[in-house]
């Protein structure tokens, strides 16, 4: 059986049923024991929640100006600004709100694009071995020694004219910001499976070799069913940990793109872009350090919490760091 | 081994051939050209269309792209990068390797200080696994890594940089270095080198010190390890001599993966520090569509990923006797 993006889905939605309960609540409740994560889990869950629930202010009042504000430091009596204006006058707290649905949407997308390229290369390339696998290895060894900052901006400038018109021909004018989001998801994606495709080619390359495989084999079971039942099972943990670190390292790299002014385009923020706003603002007579230190926290704190959590995951499901 | 090294390097002919040739067409088929982009200033339309035309067939750019791939690999093969598309028009190798020492003394330098930093660090986290230390130095080293080397950069300027005027933070040496004896050349290079170094190592701490208490751990459960704690051996001897010594393997192949990083560079910080490296040089080149030391920089990078690749699969059976490669 080739396994294909579309039917890889349908492998994963089967898979709850197949592993038993209590082999699937055992590295939760290992991760569960592991405090530092557990916070982590929590200060990101407090995070997601308030950029999702402002999201209907947030999105209306992200570029909202008042030139008179600009550069206004943090109040909270007058107006609700605790975190200050930018220098066009707009309320950072609203844009640091979106900023974060961008950044994490960023993110998202970069782990689910890891997730299922990412795998399902890996499981074909180990799985079939041989002159497949030497073929689909040299691929990603390509694209792993091309220059990732040029591939980016080389796609954007080769790519984005096209999909501005042909958006435009679908929902109408003015869909830039949607080109140019879709683009840099596409562009961080397509370079964040690579690791996930290394590292499950070498699971499935060692659990090819295990007893366990040996003996699904020589019991005469089809193809399809070995790859479900007893391969996929065990990719479970690394495919979580690796998708996990794939968030904080995507939403890193667009704010070194942001700060080289390639990244999301304004008005659009990102917790990035904000920081590097925040950055080239500030100067030597005058420090509005509150347009760095919001964003650079908020990116932080997430950025930290996902680490945490990606460590946390990755003990619970190494059974030989269990301690 | 030696059977397999050879057919590895054999291997990376075609890699290197398609990073070649994939970097080659993108950055040709985007918009622009090196021409367009030395003649964008001319006001006068006449002029600047004849200019235009003109750098086009000297650069050799009014040919197909194909011949001019086999016309740039041609070249390569006789270790010729070509003269650089810009207005200076020097050779690549000489734009490169006035930048190679920069790139490399900063890079060296970090890998230096964060190994050296985080191989204690990680051995005591795993020694005192989840205790005191090893979540206190996890929580920093992470909270370290989580911060955009930018937004560490711009305070450590302004505050130690401009405010203190402790030290300096632009380029790599005074004015006057010319005049300064040896040893005050020493240091002048010594405190130019501090914070951007700082800037640039920063970030892979955590990385370096979990990897290394992730594979401590792995190895402190091992049965040897009971053995020499039953031994009566002191916990430090069983940790150094025995657990650490075993978790060299993994080092070793963190070595292979850090060599493209030697060339790498880092625009950000090279603009913000004014530093003379390479990663400016890429993305200078890539504003101004300088295909040759483009193509330059691209192949040398390239190969030292496959080179670190391979390092790092032969220092697996060099290191461990267990593994074989046929």
């Amino acid at each position: 059986m080739v396994v294909t993006q579309d039917n890889l889905k349908e492998i994963t939605a089967e898979m709850p049923g197949m592993v038993s309960s209590g082999q699937r609540s055992r590295p939760w409740k290992r991760f569960r024991k592991n405090r530092s994560s557990m916070a982590a889990l929590i200060i990101l869950g407090i995070i997601i929640l308030a950029c999702l629930i402002s999201l209907p202010i947030s999105a209306k009042q992200f570029q909202q100006q008042d030139l008179d504000l600009n550069r206004h430091p943090p109040q909270i009596i007058d107006n609700l600004a605790p975190f200050g204006y930018d220098i066009l006058g707009r309320n950072l707290l609203w844009r640091c709100l979106f900023g974060g649905i961008v950044s994490l949407g960023i993110g998202l997308a970069a782990a689910g694009i890891a997730l299922m390229i990412g795998t399902a290369w890996g499981l074909i390339a180990g799985w079939y071995g041989g002159r497949v696998d030497n073929l689909m290895m040299r691929v990603v060894d390509i694209l792993y020694g091309l220059p990732y900052v040029l591939l980016i901006i080389l796609l954007k400038i080769a790519f984005e004219p096209k999909l501005i018109s042909l958006l435009n021909k679908i929902f109408g004018t003015g869909q830039e910001r949607a080109a140019n989001i879709i683009i840099l998801f596409v562009a961080i994606g397509g370079v964040s499976w690579l690791t996930m495709a290394r590292v499950i080619r070498g699971q499935v390359l060692s659990l090819k070799a295990r007893p366990f495989m040996e003996a699904a084999r020589a019991t005469g079971l089809p193809t399809r069913r070995i790859l479900i039942r007893h391969l996929l099972p065990n990719l479970v943990g690394p495919v979580i940990v690796y998708a996990t670190l794939t968030v904080p390292q995507a939403i890193l790299q667009e704010s070194f793109l942001s700060f080289l002014g390639i990244g999301i385009q304004a008005p659009v923020p990102t917790w990035g872009s904000l920081a590097a706003e925040g950055v080239k603002a500030v100067n030597t007579v005058v420090s509005f350090w509150w347009m760095v230190f919001f964003p650079s926290l908020l990116l932080g704190v997430t950025l930290l919490c996902l680490n945490f959590i990606g460590d946390g995951l990755r003990d619970a499901f190494d059974p030989k760091t269990r301690h | 081994m030696f059977n397999y090294t050879i057919r590895r390097i054999l291997l990376a002919i075609p890699t290197l051939l398609g990073i070649t040739f994939v970097t080659f067409m993108i950055i040709n088929l985007a918009p622009g050209d090196p021409a367009q982009f030395q003649t964008q200033n001319i006001m006068d339309q006449e002029m600047s269309i004849r200019i235009y035309e003109e750098l086009r067939e000297y650069y050799g750019l009014d040919k197909p792209i194909h011949v001019r791939y086999v016309k740039w690999l041609g070249k390569l093969i006789m270790f010729d990068f070509g003269i650089a598309l810009s207005s200076d028009r020097r050779p690549v190798w000489d734009k490169v390797k006035e930048r190679i020492w920069a790139t490399m003394s900063l890079a060296i330098l970090s890998i230096g200080i964060s190994l050296s930093l985080s191989i204690p660090i990680g051995i005591y986290s795993a020694a005192r696994q989840n205790k005191l230390f090893d979540t206190a130095s996890s929580t920093i080293l992470y909270a370290l890594y989580s911060v955009p080397s930018y937004v560490m950069a711009m305070p450590l300027i302004l505050l130690i940089g401009v405010q203190w005027d402790l030290l300096p933070f632009q380029g790599m040496t005074s004015d006057n270095y010319a005049e300064l004896t040896l040893g005050g050349k020493a240091i002048d290079l010594i405190r130019h080198y501090t914070l951007i170094t700082f800037c640039f190592s920063f970030g892979s701490w955590a990385y370096y010190s979990r990897f290394i208490r992730q594979n401590m751990l792995e190895v402190l459960r091992q049965d040897y390890v009971r053995t020499a704690r039953a031994k009566g051996l002191s916990e430090v001897r069983v940790i150094i001599r025995h657990a650490f010594r075993n978790t060299l393997i993994p080092v070793m192949t963190l070595f292979g993966m850090l060599l493209p990083a030697i060339l790498g560079g880092s625009v950000i910080l090279e603009y913000m520090f004014n530093w003379p490296g390479m990663g400016r040089l890429f993305f200078d080149c890539m504003i101004s569509r300088d295909y040759h030391t483009l193509m330059a920089l691209t192949f040398i990078s390239a190969c030292l990923v496959l080179m670190g690749t391979l390092l790092s699969d032969l220092s697996y059976a060099i290191v461990d006797p267990r593994i074989k490669y046929d």
